[in-house]
């Protein structure tokens, strides 16, 4: 991939991990050559105008480093930040040192008998993901891909997942009170994994359990998961 | 005497931009050094910080990098030059005058952070730095380190914990050396007094 | 094979015959429509709407098969719009092709209006496996293809994206004529200042009823200059233009990102634009911006098969027809309600 650096005049080597619709992410540094860093940027879009480009850039950097903030200030697993640029649409963070849990469930879902090795992890995706609710933070975006799983002693993927679990990219995460907005949040992640992992959807039951041992208003967002599960998507629309 | 001087170029910072610093502890003319600064002696144009408030490295250099970034920015300097702007970035708030207070040298000071920008339109070397701060702070310089922060120039942790409303029961120098950082990151302490900074800049 | 299509699910009556050889690009014999336009200040109400179709049918219908030549017996299947839209237009058009279908002897095949635009714009464009998004007065979505099935991927929580602008006009008493979106785009290249209006996306979703009701009150207070005259935070007063210019920037730009959110999320570089509201250029401007910072590119086309029409009816019908397809006369019914899904592809891999 190939993508402009967010800064020409800026000559910190970095190397670009991944091209979202909004965000370019890149492997850098911060401060120091030896502090490991991620800089999450988002480039000018040129198809806005100008100033509306300008103003939403701002709002969605800003939005996005004070969820994880607030979220990691309440000690919930997600990156840490460093540093916000937000004219510049930038945000650098903590470097995680793993695999997503996408990653780790294609490896070892791969080989035979594998189920079994990930239940822990389901259960530590579970009480993450309770406890950013409990913080009335909802993710907007949870996908097996935006959670990651730290490395433990240089190997993560043959452990089945035995680091810590943490929630990455905030970018459509929003604080939210309402039941309704916690239990979609479930059912993306659900749907995440019956469409990228067929093979362990049973696992995702796991995660649901999990959750609602995490804490108190766990249950009632279970219950909650049902209604929109019934509904799904399926809103009839006027043509 | 020499004394040690860290010299670096931060990272994402365009590249004529150096920061010196230097770490002095038995200071014995802070009054001197603040009277300097307060008459606007532009000689003195440095960020003098109180060393005590400071838990690392990385804790002074966000500081410095947040104020460069600032001179950087048009529009974006809230205080008079990037080295007041550095003991202003130290804040979790955006009160200048308390910044001072909670970080600024004072006349009790004894343990000294100086640090000093070369700058594309205020250029200095390493070398009239070096003599200009042998000449003027009367104390003992030491290396720039996590380890002479916590140890040599020492921490006031009551001070730490009361600037960034930090609650916690192992806030001591024993708890911070003897914690590993995960995955060559920050330490959760410096992590905690980072996240404190950005809330500030992201309002 | 040749298909007679006919469509009346909203204001305009299109009638289109089009015919298919293998392994040739279909030819399109025929693709005319009458539209009703309504006075300005005013929407175009069901009955009158129906009233408007049962008048010209016939008429069209003729004159469809004289300008191209084309023989009664040379026709293989009427397909005419199922759904969605709005009720009575949609009876009366079905209740055309049914008499057809008897006097003539012809098959029926019911067609979604959505994928009739999808795959009339595949046709055209030559397209090959897009990422579509599909805006008009009755529908906003986007659309990837998966399996048999044209999957929503995004869609307007509430109003569709035509629908704003249609009411905002109304509001505003821009014309009708020849269709409002087309007077705010003309409106829009002469506006200078762009005004904050509320920018409402949730992941590939999004919603225009907020938007609509802040620029409304905007244009009330233009007319009206109640309870003072509207001014730009610099102090120039607003004009007509730079209403159209705002709301066109702050709707299009949503509708480009969720776009840009479902390319991402499937990985393709393609998008294809239909529907009424895919005519305006600024919009298509846009999304060639968006696209082409992606490596990919944007497919459009012009009004004659942007805005509804029959031709696009009789195509997809007869992708339909010949895949063994037909709509037996006791189910030749129409629905106001006809999500996209809920077709089966069966005429793609």
């Amino acid at each position: 991939m190939t993508a402009p650096p967010p800064d020409p005049s800026d000559a910190t080597p970095k190397t670009l991990i991944s091209q979202g619709a909004e965000a370019l992410v890149y492997r850098t540094t911060f401060l120091v050559p030896t502090l490991p860093a991620l800089l999450k940027h988002r480039p000018r879009k040129t198809y806005r105008h100008p100033t509306l480009d300008a103003r939403l850039t701002k709002h969605r950097v800003l939005s996005e480093a004070r969820l994880l903030v607030r979220a990691r200030g309440l000690g919930i697993p997600v990156p840490a930040v460093y540093f916000v640029d937000e004219a510049n649409g930038s945000i650098f963070m903590e470097w995680i040192d793993g695999s997503s849990v996408r990653q780790v469930l294609d490896a070892i879902l791969a080989s035979p008998g594998g189920e079994g090795k990930v239940d822990a992890m389901m259960v530590r995706v579970g009480e993450a993901v309770g406890r950013l609710h409990k913080a009335d933070i909802v993710h907007g975006d949870l996908t097996t891909s935006n959670l990651m799983v730290r490395k433990v002693g240089g190997v993560e993927e043959q452990e089945g997942g035995a680091g810590e679990v943490v929630l990455i990219d905030f970018g459509l995460g929003q604080v939210s009170t309402q039941e309704e907005d916690k239990a979609v949040d479930l059912y993306v992640l659900e749907r995440a994994f019956s469409s990228t992992h067929p093979k362990a959807e049973k696992l995702f039951e796991d995660v649901l359990s999990a959750y609602g041992r995490s804490w108190k208003g766990g249950k009632t967002v279970l219950r909650r998961l049902q209604d929109v599960r019934m509904r799904g998507r399926k809103r009839s629309m006027l043509g | 005497m020499t004394i040690p001087i860290t010299s670096l170029q931060l990272e994402h910072i365009p590249r004529p931009h150096t920061v010196y610093i230097t770490l002095f502890k038995d200071v014995k003319n802070a009054t001197f050094l603040r009277d300097q600064l307060l008459a606007g002696n532009s000689e003195f144009e440095y960020a003098f910080i109180d060393a005590n408030t400071i838990i690392s490295k990385v804790h002074a250099l966000a500081a410095a990098h947040q104020a460069i970034h600032n001179l950087l920015v048009a529009g974006k300097l809230r205080t008079r030059n990037v080295h007041s702007e550095t003991v202003f970035c130290l804040s979790p708030n955006n009160n200048i005058t308390d910044a001072f207070k909670r970080f600024g040298i004072l006349p009790t000071t004894t343990s000294l952070l100086c640090i000093k920008f070369s700058t594309l339109s205020a250029p200095v070397t390493l070398e009239s730095i070096k003599s200009h701060l042998e000449r003027s702070v009367e104390g003992t310089a030491v290396e720039f380190t996590d380890e002479n922060l916590l140890q040599e120039t020492v921490v006031d942790w009551a001070k730490v914990a009361k600037n960034y409303k930090i609650k916690s029961d192992n806030l001591n120098t024993q708890s911070l050396l003897n914690e590993k950082a995960i995955g060559g990151g920050l330490k959760s302490l410096e992590v905690e007094v980072l996240g404190k900074l950005v809330v500030r800049t992201t309002g | 094979m040749i298909a007679l299509g006919l469509e009346g699910s909203a204001n305009k009556l299109g009638v289109g015959l089009i015919k298919h050889t293998p392994g040739q690009p279909a030819e399109i014999l025929s693709n005319i429509r009458h539209t009703f336009v309504s006075p300005p200040g005013e929407g175009f109400l069901p009955k009158d709407t129906a009233k408007h179709h049962r008048s010209w049918v016939v008429p069209l219908i003729k004159r469809a098969l004289k300008e191209s030549g084309t023989r009664v017996q040379d026709i293989d299947c009427i397909c005419y719009t199922k759904g969605p839209g709005m009720g009575a237009p949609l009876q009366s058009v079905a209740i055309a092709a049914r008499t057809l279908s008897l006097l003539w002897g012809k098959p029926l095949v019911g067609v979604n209006h959505c994928v009739g635009h999808i795959e009339m714009g595949r046709e055209i464009t030559g397209a090959d496996n897009p990422v579509v998004l599909y805006v008009s007065g009755g529908n906003t979505q986007v659309i990837a293809y998966a399996e048999q099935r044209y999957r929503i991927f995004g869609e307007a929580l509430d109003i569709a994206v035509g629908n704003c602008l249609d009411r905002f006009a109304r509001t505003l008493h821009i014309p009708n004529d020849p269709a409002p979106g087309y007077n705010i785009e003309q409106l829009a290249k002469r506006g200078q200042h762009l005004l904050d209006l509320p920018y409402t996306v949730k992941g590939m979703d999004c919603s225009f009823s907020g938007i609509l009701a802040v620029v409304d009150s905007l244009a009330t207070q233009l007319l009206t200059s109640h309870p003072k005259p509207l001014l730009t935070p610099s102090g120039e007063p607003v004009t007509k233009e730079d209403l159209c210019f705002s709301l066109q920037e702050t709707v299009f730009a949503m509708l480009v990102e969720i776009t840009e959110r479902a390319m991402a999320h499937v990985g393709s570089s393609q998008v294809l634009v239909v529907g009424g509201v895919g005519c305006n250029e600024r919009l298509q401007e846009m999304m060639g911006l968006m696209a082409a910072q992606r490596g990919g590119s944007v497919f459009a086309t012009d009004e004659r098969f942007c805005i509804d029409n029959g031709i696009m009816i009789a195509h997809a019908g007869l992708l339909a027809y010949g895949e063994g397809e037909r709509t037996p006369l006791e189910g030749s019914t129409c629905t106001q309600r006809f999500r996209t899904d809920e077709v089966l592809v069966r005429w793609r891999k």
